[in-house]
């Protein structure tokens, strides 16, 4: 019995270290967090998933997944790499929205970032439009 | 300061006027969504609906779709439903695809005037109330209950007011306006001649169908050609970015990016969205009306496959896939099948 429950707690403590809290339900992603895997994904050389961190309802999201577009942007790999500094602004139905700066290889622009959850009360924000300088890159 | 703030002013309300959420207020029968992963999912009412899914219905199907924007959207049965976005005269625009089926849309406030496009047609809204019905053999049928609604097609253009209707046959201009007695129309009889229409010339009406696919495809060419010559005038203005980088500075690097570089960005990444745009619709030609006419002459001619009407169809359904694989894959990533 003593050797069932140890079992059962190394077998949870793994997947717990392993796969965050998927035991105890699907894992949630707050806008920070969210904003850290797309810098994240920007920094990288791989930019097949850079999509994945937008919401499926911004409006161009499946013209979007063509890595050409990414490449034709501010974010192309040529300016890495980038950072963001941002500060939470307002929350108006059920979006947050988040201003700041965007720095890179060209210096720092001026950026709006808005966040939506992928269902009301899911915890799982993704990116729902992004100006930079004024000009909506992602909307 | 002042400009920063107006800029995020401007952004806000582009926001608002481009997105475009709707939610399924209402459904009965058999009512699918396709999400843009690829999933299907059963539709239950509160479900949400974004930009690139698909909701289609069964042949006891009917959905109600609601806008933010206080609109409604009417899916009947047997309907293949897109909702899809493109760059048009550089200006950001809604597409409503009726790939297949009857649609009718109530816009009750026009936060931004949404283009319906069917494989044979376009249309400029700028009425309120109409139905858009699309047959299997590529033809349109326009009804407008309320306003007005531009209706383009094959280079001819014309305008319908209230209780006016067109059909626009699949590769040609759109016909004569003709008055309709709203409430009394019977479109499952023009849906059902779509049908007859296909079942006596099956390889002919694929050959319309296949037109439509080579345009799709041609535009798809014609804006990625677009986006390959700005995109190298692009990368020549980026390497110059850093020599001035590596010669006068990081100051002058960054005003030579906003003044420079930055709005080529903006237009390249426009000719992206525009070739895409083109090669996903001709992807949505191929999933929803491709495959019902291979299913139903499949199944007609199951125990039959060397009589020449099913022959001469395979001929032509060949055909539409070489020109797919061979004009539109090109365009399309890993992600969009």
């Amino acid at each position: 019995m003593k050797k069932a429950i140890l079992t059962i707690l190394i077998v949870s403590a793994s997947l717990i270290l392993f796969n965050g809290c998927d035991l105890f339900g699907p894992k949630t992603v707050s806008p920070e967090e969210r904003l850290t895997e797309f810098t994240s994904n920007l920094n990288s050389a791989d930019r097949l998933s850079t999509y994945t961190h937008i919401h499926p309802e911004v409006t161009t999201f499946n013209q979007i997944k063509a890595d050409t577009w990414w490449e034709s942007t501010p974010f192309t790999t040529a300016y890495r790499t980038f950072s963001f500094s941002m500060s939470f602004t307002s929350e108006s139905g059920g979006v947050k929205t988040y201003s700041g700066t965007m720095t890179n290889a060209n210096g720092s622009v001026a950026t709006v970032i808005k966040f939506r959850e992928m269902d009301a009360g899911s915890g799982i924000w993704y990116i729902n439009f992004i100006s930079l300088d004024g000009v909506s890159i992602i909307y | 300061m002042k400009k920063f703030i107006i800029s995020l002013l401007i952004s806000a309300m582009l926001g608002s006027l481009y997105a475009q959420h709707s939610t399924l207020e209402y459904i009965e029968g058999e009512v699918v969504i396709k999400r843009i992963s690829g999933d299907m999912e059963e539709a239950y009412i509160g479900d949400s609906i974004s930009p690139g899914d698909s909701v289609i219905t069964g042949a006891d199907g009917y959905a109600e779709l609601s806008l933010e924007s206080s609109s409604t959207i009417t899916i009947d049965r047997d309907t293949v439903f897109v909702f899809s976005h493109r760059e048009k005269d550089e200006e950001k625009k809604s597409i409503f695809m009726i790939v297949l089926g009857k649609i009718g849309f109530k816009f009750d406030k026009l936060i931004q005037e949404p283009d319906i496009a069917t494989p044979a047609s376009i249309a400029g809204v700028r009425g309120t109330e109409f139905t858009v019905v699309s047959a299997l053999d590529g033809s349109a049928l326009y009804i407008v209950s309320e306003g007005s609604v531009a209706v383009e097609a094959k280079g001819g253009l014309v305008v319908l007011e209230s209780q006016e209707g067109v059909a626009v046959p699949l590769g040609r201009e759109p016909g004569e306006k003709f008055e309709v007695m709203i409430g009394q129309e019977d479109y499952s009889e023009w849906i059902d001649d779509g049908w007859k229409e296909f079942r006596d010339n099956p390889s002919d009406v694929l050959a319309g169908i296949s037109s439509r696919l080579e345009e799709y495809a041609l535009e798809a060419e014609d804006f990625y050609t677009r986006y390959d010559g700005s995109y190298r005038k692009l990368k020549s203005l980026r390497d110059k970015l850093d020599d001035i980088g590596n010669e006068q500075g990081t100051e002058a690097r960054g005003n030579f990016y906003k003044k420079e570089v930055m709005p080529l960005e903006e237009v390249t990444g426009n000719f992206v969205l525009n070739y895409r745009y083109y090669a996903l619709s001709a992807l949505s030609l191929r999933r929803y009306v491709l495959t019902p006419m291979y299913v139903e002459m499949k199944t007609k001619y199951i125990m039959d496959q060397k009589n020449e009407i099913f022959t001469t169809f395979m001929k032509e359904y060949e055909r539409f896939l070489s020109i797919f694989e061979e004009e539109v894959v090109p365009y399309l990533v890993e992600a969009d099948i």
